[in-house]
């Protein structure tokens, strides 16, 4: 049997009672509390699953909270995870009477920690190729999540992940955190409203990645479980640089873990263009890559004729630039945002206009969605759909040839080799 | 003989072109080829024997690329290989993707390569291999490299030949390591043949677990009724592990989704039913763990499938220990296509808890019919304010006569928060009867109830309701007449003037005839001719005494105008004191820039009081600010005027954030000049960065020049900020 596996033969046969036993017997600092609308003033017990580069903030921030709790870390690599948990535990240690406090319990499997029913809720914060696997496992036991963007490595894994929430009724909350920010709320509501006529040309930036690269085999580092970093991905021989977490590289720059920057940073842009056209249940129908016939740039186009461009210079250097038939909107993080009409930005909507979903901080809104069971601002179906986007730009970039997309039956049309994509078949023991 | 060694020399010559060009031939027409291959540059139709040689050739150029010893350099061969499949398998091109997938078979059993670089050829065959690629591929299902054998069996997954899937079951006949096991279930899962479902059950009694909960897994994902029994019998057998049975039942709610879209709702209700009966049997046994996210799916599933299945199980449902279960039967209520499960949580309500109780309101709310009143009506007296409110919400969107009824016993006896809400359920509840009910109210009965039935003929602008506010508003209980003057601010037409003008002469009453003044301003604010609307008031004065005329003075600067700017004007100059201040004061709030310079010459002069002077200036300093269509030249001229005449310092820094709002060139330099005098630094500095952010939008250059000057004099902190947002273009 394979180390990885989950649940030993012993666990496995002791069945619920043992694997309940076990759970109980497990420290935990506050009564496991089961949330919902009926208990909206209980602390919210958490799991952290992935202990990488982007968890920092995320750990930061439920540390200081105070209807939070985290109960629990995971990561495959054994470094991260002890220095997570003893982060975790001096933060408590630090604010509980002494003696009180009963520690936070590390795992190297995220089943383990999807199996405590003292843990209400799960980040998951893992390379992209983990997100499905563990995000329903979670969801299935009745965890909330959020899980960073982009959502999937997969089309299919989305479809999957957005029926399981509204099967179980999850709290799900994809990391397109510009959601959450002023300015990109009023650039997709002065699109929304029409304020800048008729959208017709969108242009993103997303930025570059170096290329993959065929790397040398390294040693693996002792403490660190490469087969299950590499989980449902093809198998490679091991080199840092392929596991590497680094925004500018790293695994992001492989195709085997994400879209590379049509994931990673479409995950953003590409988000907030679908919410300004008010696409956040459909999507493009037709993706072209640079270079087909000379196509200056990655183009993808709704069926109402509208384009977006990717990497096309904006006005101010902006990341994304929406032209209308009447005007212009001009939107960065940092709160950028400009107008043309320029008096656009500052003006405030009627009451009859469309009002977005408003939230200000992207955890937050989570975090308040889960006490009062509302859906949170990018919810599973809206990250699915984004995520869609970046995949079927990689398909094509990959595939060098343009692709036609139902986004009602979800198809890749007339391409058979193509429609293969939708799914990517995954490693043993790692399948769905 | 030298001719003869000439000639030799010559042919030497020309052979060693010959022989010169051959070799460097192959060199550039690989590159050539290579890029048609990957659909880089076009390239003249070619037969498949044709093709065979061709792809023959470029891997052959490829091969020991992809193997060389400098491993980086190994990539863009990789790409190649990956883009000449890519572009091989694009519609209407089988010829030349089954002659690279042959070309590529054959490399694969011949040639010596590298694990990874065999690894990279199988993921190709993954993407494009067909029928012919079946054969190669089984035989490396057997393979020494796990490796390799993983890649093999994730192609035959994605090989949409039906071989494929003998080739997996046979490979799982005779497989003996469990990760194995698991990886070739899963590939015939995924594969979804019924035929597989014999082949693949054994493994839900294999000895590692893994395997059995990966056999159930793909079980659910073939589908179908053979596989759901099977599962079911998982959850019937007792001794069956607990984690095995959670599972298969988590793939019986996979399963139902799947039925569902498929339409088939019978089986996909069965597979519901039995996920939740085993759900609901497990968290009855005090030993067993509580699969409630199990109950959640298997109740959201039923709502969705089989509403009238669902409504039976509602009462068992909400006995539930666990309040997400509890929530969740409501809110999959919501989205159902019938109201059956609506009526019967309705019915249930005066029973439920208080929270339970909110959620179903708010069913009631989004979803409710007239059944629903009477168990409304159970709840609305209940302890619990948020429960209350909550009903109150549902009756108003319920309507009706009966809900109106109590809203108004609520509104009139009822206090604070619920009082309200009844009043504003009341004020825009629809529903037979409602109408009239409010309407016999208002007309006759106790005062209390009069008054807020009155106030909702205004709110509910209820058609012909003036008449009827008129006639109340006459009456000699204060309290009707009041209620009804305020109802009339949301009624009254601009041919209702003349009308309300003369009762508000006749009203005596102080509370009265304040509100009387607000319904006469509601009244001249909808006139289209404004200067007609105003005369009629003129008129009316008039024909007043001294308090009535005061009164109606007030309401002139409701439109503006011509005409009621010189009565207000001869107001404000008149000897009577009061009726000097109440020209004042109106005139201090006029809506039009004509009144600029009337105001300003009040302000700035000296024989009047101060706190005429004040407000003069204040009206003045508002109008210039914020009257965009007057000339900015005049706004200008005035706004110095005002500055360079205020009578006090507090007045001049009035009079400079004033201009701040005003982007022009001399207000500017007035402001700089301020900003660098001690008196009015901070003031005129804010002043001016606030100048500089308006002048963005018609100058730019010149508003960033003013920032840099601002942020020069560094006045302060905050004013260097604006001053550095303005020079980077944004307003503030």
């Amino acid at each position: 049997m394979n180390k990885n596996h989950s649940l030993s033969r012993r666990r496995f046969l002791l069945g619920g009672a043992g694997a309940l036993g076990a759970v109980v017997a497990l420290p935990t600092i506050v009564p496991s509390s089961v949330l919902g609308a009926n208990a909206p003033s209980q602390r919210i017990n958490l799991g952290m699953i992935g202990m990488g580069l982007m968890m920092g903030g995320h750990l930061n921030g439920m540390l200081r909270r105070s209807d939070t709790q985290v109960l629990a870390v995971c990561d495959v690599d054994q470094p991260k995870l002890k220095n997570s948990q003893a982060k975790v535990d001096k933060t408590y240690a630090g604010k509980t009477a002494s003696g009180t406090y009963k520690g936070c319990a590390a795992y190297t499997e995220y089943e383990e920690l999807c199996a405590r029913p003292d843990i209400d809720a799960v980040f998951v914060i893992t390379p992209d190729h983990w997100h499905a696997l563990c995000s329903l496992a979670a969801i299935k036991a009745g965890k909330d999540v959020y899980c960073q963007k982009p959502m999937t490595l997969t089309i299919r894994e989305g479809r999957l992940m957005s029926d399981a929430c509204r099967q179980y009724g999850t709290v799900f909350q994809v990391g397109s955190q510009q959601r959450s920010s002023w300015a990109f709320r009023k650039a997709s509501e002065i699109v929304r409203n029409g304020w800048i006529g008729q959208v017709h040309t969108i242009y993103a930036r997303l930025g570059q990645f170096a290329p993959p690269a065929t790397l040398p085999e390294q040693p693996i580092p002792a403490g660190f479980d490469y087969d299950r970093w590499l989980g449902p991905t093809p198998w490679y021989p091991y080199n840092q640089e392929r596991v590497r977490g680094n925004y500018g590289g790293g695994w992001r720059r492989f195709w085997e873990y994400g879209s590379r920057k049509n994931g990673d940073w479409g995950a953003h842009h590409f988000d907030i263009i679908q919410w300004a056209l008010g696409m956040d249940d459909s999507g493009p129908v037709k993706y072209v890559p640079k270079g087909y016939k000379g196509n200056e740039y990655q183009t993808h186009y709704y069926a109402n004729g509208i384009r977006v461009l990717r990497d096309h210079a904006t006005t101010g250097g902006h990341m994304i630039q929406f032209i209308g038939t009447e005007g212009e909107v001009m939107v960065s993080r940092g709160e950028r945002l400009d107008t043309n009409p320029v008096e656009l930005a500052q003006a405030p909507l009627l009451p009859s206009e469309v009002h977005l979903y408003e939230s200000r901080n992207h955890e937050a809104n989570w975090l308040e969605c889960i006490k009062t069971r509302e859906k949170p601002i990018c919810d599973a179906e809206i990250g699915h759909r984004t995520a869609t986007i970046g995949h079927l730009s990689g398909i094509a970039e990959r595939l060098g040839r343009p692709i036609h997309w139902d986004p009602l039956e979800e198809k890749i049309l007339d391409d058979p080799a193509a429609a293969r994509w939708y799914d990517r078949p995954r490693r043993a023991p790692y399948v769905l | 003989m030298r001719s003869k060694f000439l000639n030799i020399a010559h042919l030497a010559i020309a052979m060693s072109v010959v022989l010169a060009c051959t070799s460097s031939a192959p060199a550039q027409d690989t590159e050539a080829l290579l890029s048609q291959l990957c659909g880089k540059t076009d390239a003249a139709p070619r037969n498949a024997a044709q093709l065979t040689q061709a792809y023959q050739k470029a891997l052959d150029h490829l091969l020991p690329l992809m193997s060389a010893d400098n491993i980086g350099s190994r990539y863009q061969p990789q790409i190649m290989l990956q883009d000449m499949g890519s572009h091989a398998s694009r519609p209407g091109a089988e010829l030349e993707r089954k002659a690279l997938a042959q070309v590529m078979l054959n490399t694969l059993e011949q040639a010596t390569m590298p694990d990874t670089v065999r690894h990279w050829f199988v993921l190709q065959l993954q993407r494009m291999g067909q029928a012919e690629s079946v054969p190669a591929l089984a035989k490396l299902l057997a393979s020494e490299d796990k490796h390799l054998r993983d890649f093999a069996r994730r192609a035959l997954e994605m090989n949409p030949d039906p071989q494929a899937t003998a080739a997996l079951e046979q490979a799982l006949a005779s497989a003996k390591e469990s990760t194995w096991k698991i990886g070739l279930i899963s590939a015939l899962g995924t594969r979804g043949s019924q035929d597989s479902i014999k082949k693949i059950s054994p493994g839900l009694k294999d000895s590692d677990p893994q395997v059995a909960l990966a056999t159930v897994s793909a079980l659910a994902r073939i589908s179908g009724m053979q596989s759901a029994k099977t599962l079911t019998t998982l959850l019937r057998v007792k001794g069956t592990a607990y984690p095995l049975q959670l599972k298969a039942a988590q793939a019986l709610i996979d399963m139902a989704q799947t039925q569902a879209r498929f339409k088939d709702l019978r089986s996909a209700t069965w597979a519901l039913d039995s996920a939740y009966q085993w759900a609901s049997q497990m968290a009855k046994d005090a030993s067993s763990p509580n699969p409630f996210s199990l109950r959640v799916a298997a109740i959201n599933g039923l709502m969705e499938c089989s509403p009238g299945v669902a409504a039976g199980r509602i009462g068992s449902i909400m006995q539930d220990p666990d309040p997400k279960v509890r929530a969740t039967a409501v809110q999959a209520a919501r989205r159902t296509l019938t109201k059956a499960p609506m009526r019967v949580l309705s019915g249930m309500l005066p029973e439920l808890d208080s929270q339970a109780q909110q959620q179903v309101l708010g069913l009631i709310c989004d979803r409710g019919d007239l059944s629903s009143v009477q168990s409304v009506l159970a709840v609305l007296d209940t302890d619990n304010e948020a429960v209350r409110l909550m009903a109150i919400k549902a009756l108003t969107a319920l309507g009706s006569d009966r809900s109106a009824t109590a809203l108004l016993q609520v509104a009139v006896t009822g206090d604070g928060n619920a009082k309200r809400a009844a009043q504003q359920g009341l004020a825009r509840m629809t529903g037979a009867g409602v109408e009239e009910l409010i309407q016999a109210q208002a007309a006759s009965g106790e005062t209390a109830p009069r008054v807020i039935a009155i106030g909702l003929l205004g709110e509910r602008r209820t058609a012909g309701a003036t008449a009827s506010l008129l006639a109340y508003a006459e009456e000699d209980t204060e309290a009707i007449s009041v209620a009804a003057f305020k109802a009339m601010v949301d009624v009254v037409e601009a041919g209702d003037i003349a009308a309300v003008a003369e009762l508000l002469a006749r009203t005596k009453r102080k509370q009265a005839r304040k509100s009387a003044v607000v319904a006469l301003k509601a009244a001249l604010a909808r006139a289209a001719h404004r200067d007609g609307a105003a005369q009629l008031v003129i008129d009316q004065m008039a024909r007043s005494d001294k308090d009535a005329k005061l009164s109606m003075l007030t309401v002139l600067n409701a439109q503006g105008g011509k005409t009621a700017l010189i009565a207000v004007n001869q107001a404000c100059a008149s000897t009577d004191k009061a009726l000097q201040d109440a020209g004042v004061r109106t005139l201090s709030n006029w809506p039009d820039y004509e009144a600029v310079a009337s105001l300003l010459k009040i302000s700035t002069n000296s024989n009047r009081s101060v706190t005429h002077s004040v407000l003069a200036l204040r009206g003045a300093l508002r109008l210039i600010k914020t009257s965009d269509a007057a000339p900015m030249d005049d706004r200008v001229k005035q706004g110095l005027y005002a500055l360079d005449h205020a009578r006090r310092v507090q007045d001049k820094k009035l009079a400079v954030a004033a201009l701040g709002s005003l982007p022009d060139a001399k207000v500017a330099k007035r402001l700089l000049e301020l900003a660098r005098s001690e008196d009015m630094r901070v003031e005129a500095g804010l002043a001016a960065v606030e100048c500089a952010g308006n002048m963005l939008a018609t100058d730019r250059q010149a508003a960033q020049d003013l920032a840099r000057k601002i942020k020069a004099l560094n006045i302060s902190d905050p004013i260097n900020r604006r001053a550095d947002n303005v020079m980077r273009g944004r307003r503030r």
